[in-house]
């Protein structure tokens, strides 16, 4: 646990130091390329800022309809069959749109059903290996204009699922 | 009166140009369609609880969430896009990709080894895999871009970009130290002891994105 810490905690100083350091050691003008660089990501940022509004208000609209609680109203019969928590069901959903709903819903499981419980666990190992698809899919799409994704949700849905259910055979396990 | 129509003129072309240039990509659309369900099927879900009255102030939350969110992260974007031009500069970035390459190789066949697309793909993996999401988002773009100048089809996702965003989307993170911290928050007895687990349901669920990408890739030709 402390070594994770510590790790996490070095890793950015590690990097920045790395970086600057070996560009002075290259020659880099490294303050120009600094700016240079973060001109073009500055750009980057404002090109995201029109799907950002797009997505979080759908997203709030989403969770005020309580179509959350009504997802995993509808899983509960399954929940016996599956003994998939249908506490659980929410979260993948919220996850798809947008880590803050996610965190949200995260938070709400640890408060309600606590973090070691199963829920608790399952909730846990699934944020891990889930991402924002949508989030992800439009920000990267949207400065290339690809309007034709192809495959690309049908098979990162796959994978999802298969993380979802991978996290609750081992959360089940732990 | 003259002016005025002459400018409307302009812009009607301008808008017919523009849905020219957006119909070269006949495609299924995703975004679009999801955006609209979510947003059609919230706000009526809202109206049957008869909620619709909190719509408008959850509206305009969202827009503050939104330029908040935007605040933090242009900075952060923007100074992990600065640190990045150095390493680009240094070689860093090359080298990386260098150690990457016999991965990268196989994921990505087609594209030219030493391709600027394979640096800004190795830099966003590595980036996502130590966690570091905002430094991932400027060189993930990046690729996506370079990617597009390979593509012969614009409009229209290439292989290598639909390969690339699912290896994106089905999360290469390593340790997420949010998760920890949330539980370490909430009383957990042992915070760190998804840590391994996770690894795990990530190898799973990133093996099996990439699995169904590859099976996609071969049954659409």
């Amino acid at each position: 646990m402390k070594v994770i810490m510590l790790l996490n905690s070095a890793a950015i100083p590690v990097i920045v130091m790395f970086i600057v350091a070996y560009g002075v050691h290259k020659k880099v003008d490294v303050f120009d390329a600094f700016t240079e660089g973060a001109k073009e990501g500055l750009e980057t940022a404002v090109s995201i800022l029109p799907a950002l509004i797009a997505l979080i208000c759908a997203i709030r609209i989403l969770r005020l309809s309580g179509a959350f609680d009504i997802l995993s109203f509808l899983w509960r019969p399954l929940e016996s069959v599956t003994h998939f928590p249908s506490e659980i069901v929410p979260l993948a959903f919220a996850k798809m749109f947008s880590s803050s709903a996610a965190t949200g819903v995260l938070t709400d499981i640890f408060q309600n059903y606590g973090t070691d419980s199963l829920a608790g666990r399952t909730a846990s190992i699934m944020m891990c290996c889930t991402e924002t698809i949508f989030y992800t899919l439009s920000i990267y799409l949207a400065p290339v204009r690809v309007k034709d994704s192809r495959y690309i949700v049908k098979c990162t849905l796959f994978g999802m699922v298969c993380g979802i259910a991978a996290s609750f055979v081992i959360a089940s396990g732990m | 009166l003259l002016f005025i129509n002459n400018f409307d003129k302009k812009r009607y072309k301008n808008s017919i140009k523009e849905l020219n240039e957006c119909s070269i990509g006949k495609g299924e659309e995703v975004i679009n369609k999801i955006w609209a369900v979510i947003l059609v099927g919230g706000c009526m879900l809202c109206f049957l609880q008869g909620r619709t009255g909190k719509i408008p102030d959850e509206l305009l939350e969202g827009t503050k969430e939104a330029v908040d969110l935007f605040m933090v992260m242009g900075g952060a974007v923007a100074m992990w896009s600065g640190f990045m031009k150095i390493a680009e500069k240094s070689g860093i970035v090359e080298l990386l990709s260098e150690i990457m390459l016999p991965v990268l190789k196989r994921l990505f066949p087609k594209i030219p080894p030493h391709h600027k697309a394979m640096h800004y793909i190795s830099m966003n993996i590595s980036a996502n895999m130590l966690g570091l999401g905002w430094a991932a988002t400027p060189s993930g773009i990046m690729a996506v871009k370079e990617l597009d100048k390979l593509n012969c089809k614009k409009g229209r996702a290439t292989d290598e970009m639909c390969m690339f965003l699912i290896i994106n989307m089905s999360s290469v993170q390593l340790i997420s130290i949010n998760i920890i911290s949330y539980r370490m928050k909430y009383g957990s007895a042992d915070p760190a002891a998804i840590v391994f687990p996770g690894i795990i349901a990530t190898a799973i669920s990133t093996l099996a994105a990439i699995s169904a990408c590859k099976w996609c890739e071969r049954k659409e030709k």
